[in-house]
């Protein structure tokens, strides 16, 4: 894959009395969407403050693109373009305006400005918008404005710190779909939030931080993936005697209910002996109970679960699936 | 790890991005009310001192140009000189008492420092943009107004001096912004900042025992509205040399220990 997007060895940061960052260790993957995860207070904003030279560490450096971030050195944040979590620009100033302004402080981006511009506001969709004042603009035209801005200086990775928190369902979709070009682009994008939903969506890879630390990092696929044998069973819900019936199953070793997905629906994990037999009749076996089976598919794990049990916060019995 | 980011910094890169900062400071200042009404009310009051004089001061000669005696020009004047001295601060410490603080409050200069500009030039760029506007909006053009109605009234007009006054007035001005900029460093709320630049300013007037030590007649900026004075009726001392050259000193001072602690600063 060649240079990490973005590397952090032992980044150590205090506040007074409280340790905010206790030996950050993070590896991106560069042309990667990179979900950055963690309950408040993990650390993730101030890990990102250091990435953008907003902050000193103690101990500890970081990489971008293999470029050393130091923090007086403003040619290290050539190659970033950045969305804070709550963006703001000075209200008098048009969309365009914020575009072109920020896109002069790239003087070395290749393409002409007027050109970076157009294409920034076409891609986020505020073209149309782009002549108003930015101080009447609504919360999901400013994070948009946001992200237009943050690809003015043609950047080989994009720092989004909660890109989606103030927007609805219709907004959250549209950023997701922006991340999805951005990717195509071949543009790194490291992407801060809170909403698991969404990251799952999106994310090639994550990293998990509780306490200062990143306590769980990999590729999406592998961290969500179970051991071989394990189906997740969706039914229509109630699912009355459905566990008692497949656990009587001489093939079936265990059941475990999972979260319920959405209203009217149950789902469980079935660890079997035999998978290419239970392929064929753990379907049939649901059927027969009597249950109204939705779906039956080899298991892989939400991200939610995955999240709640890195941090500890699972106690229902899907930690142990996990960990199985 | 770095102990000095000066000292390796090229150059370019130490003013990395003024140019654009400053282009976009000095639009947001010319959309400023407060500067249209600072230039408004300064250029009212200016022309009001020549307008009361031509009628009121002792004149000779029988032309429209009045010819009056140097003491009364010296009035006229030193009115001017006084006027554009002290409104003028008052009009820069209200102008430029937010201009850190706002933008810190609204995550601005975190937007702005993340792009590959040096904090120096955000300071810098916010620093001269507000000493020229004030210079342009409290003493060149209303001074201007002023002048071109005091030559139209009255003859002999020291035009001279009156530009090495205000010569001195905008070294005021760009003192007072520089400073107050400086200040919006390390203090984070407008009220203190506020109280900070009125004492500097307004201290040796109320308190006489600092008017009273010998030095600070010929060192204190507070003193450069009277500087401003002496040049413009023609009564210069060395003072009116020492006090310019003190203020851009501590000027200079002051924003290069703002610019070594904003380096510093957690955004």
């Amino acid at each position: 894959m060649g240079t990490d997007a973005i590397r952090c060895e032992g980044l150590r940061k205090r506040y007074g009395r409280v340790q905010a960052l206790a030996g950050v260790d993070l590896a991106m993957p560069a042309g990667s969407v990179f979900g950055f995860l963690g309950p408040n207070g993990a650390g993730k904003t101030t890990t990102i403050k250091v990435l953008l030279g907003l902050s000193q560490p103690d101990a500890g450096r970081c990489w971008i693109d293999g470029v050393p971030v130091e923090r007086f050195n403003p040619r290290s944040r050539m190659e970033v373009g950045y969305l804070a979590q709550d963006p703001s620009y000075p209200r008098w100033m048009t969309g365009r305006e914020v575009l072109t302004f920020v896109g002069r402080l790239y003087p070395a981006a290749e393409r002409p400005i007027g050109e970076r511009v157009a294409d920034a506001l076409t891609l986020v969709g505020l073209t149309e918008a782009a002549d108003r004042a930015c101080g009447g603009y609504s919360a999901g035209m400013r994070q948009r404005l946001g992200i237009a801005q943050a690809l003015m200086g043609d950047p080989k990775l994009v720092v989004l710190d909660e890109p989606s928190s103030s927007l609805d369902p219709v907004g959250r979709r549209d950023v997701i779909e922006i991340l999805h070009t951005l990717r195509a682009r071949g543009i790194s994008v490291f992407y801060s939030t809170h909403i698991l939903d969404d990251v799952e969506r999106v994310a090639d890879s994550v990293a998990i931080m509780k306490g200062g630390r990143v306590i769980r990092q990999g590729d999406m696929r592998a961290l969500t993936a179970v051991s071989a044998g394990r189906y997740r069973v969706t039914v229509e819900a109630p699912a009355d005697g459905l566990v008692a019936r497949l656990r009587a199953l001489s093939w079936v070793r265990d059941v475990v209910p999972a979260v319920e997905e959405h209203a009217g629906r149950a789902a469980l994990f079935v660890d079997v002996d035999d998978e290419t037999f239970a392929k064929r009749a753990l379907p049939r076996a649901v059927i027969d109970a009597n249950a109204v089976l939705i779906g039956c598919e080899p298991a892989r794990f939400r991200l939610e679960d995955v999240f709640l049990e890195t941090i500890g916060e699972r106690d229902d019995g899907v930690a142990g699936a996990l960990d199985g | 790890m770095t102990a000095w980011p000066g000292l390796w910094m090229a150059e370019a890169e130490l003013l990395a991005g003024y140019p654009v900062l400053l282009d976009k400071e000095l639009h947001e200042a010319g959309r400023s009310k407060r500067i249209v009404a600072f230039f408004i009310i300064t250029t009212f009051a200016l022309v009001l001192i020549p307008l009361i004089g031509y009628g009121r001061v002792e004149y000779f000669g029988d032309g429209f140009r009045h010819e009056v005696s140097s003491r009364n020009m010296d009035a006229l004047v030193g009115t001017w000189a006084t006027l554009v001295g002290f409104l003028g601060s008052l009009m820069v410490i209200a102008s430029t008492v937010d201009a850190v603080s706002h933008e810190r409050s609204l995550g601005i200069i975190a937007w702005v420092v993340t792009k590959p500009v040096s904090r120096l030039s955000y300071l810098f760029a916010k620093a001269s943009a507000h000493a020229m506007m004030a210079c342009a909006a409290i003493v060149i053009l209303p001074s201007a107004v002023w002048c071109l109605l005091m030559v139209a009234l009255f003859r002999e007009v020291p035009v001279a001096n009156i530009i090495v006054a205000a010569g001195i007035l905008c070294i005021e001005m760009t003192f007072l912004s520089f400073v107050i900029v400086a200040l919006g460093v390390p203090l984070r709320s407008v009220t203190p900042i506020a109280i900070i630049a009125l004492a500097l300013w307004f201290l040796p007037n109320v308190v006489p025992e600092i008017e009273r030590l010998r030095w600070t007649a010929n060192v204190l900026p507070s003193y450069l509205p009277i500087a401003a004075v002496g040049v413009a009726i023609d009564e210069a001392g060395s003072y009116t040399l020492t006090i310019p050259l003190a203020s851009v000193a501590v000027a200079a001072v002051a924003f290069v220990g703002a610019v070594l602690a904003f380096e510093r600063q957690e955004l």
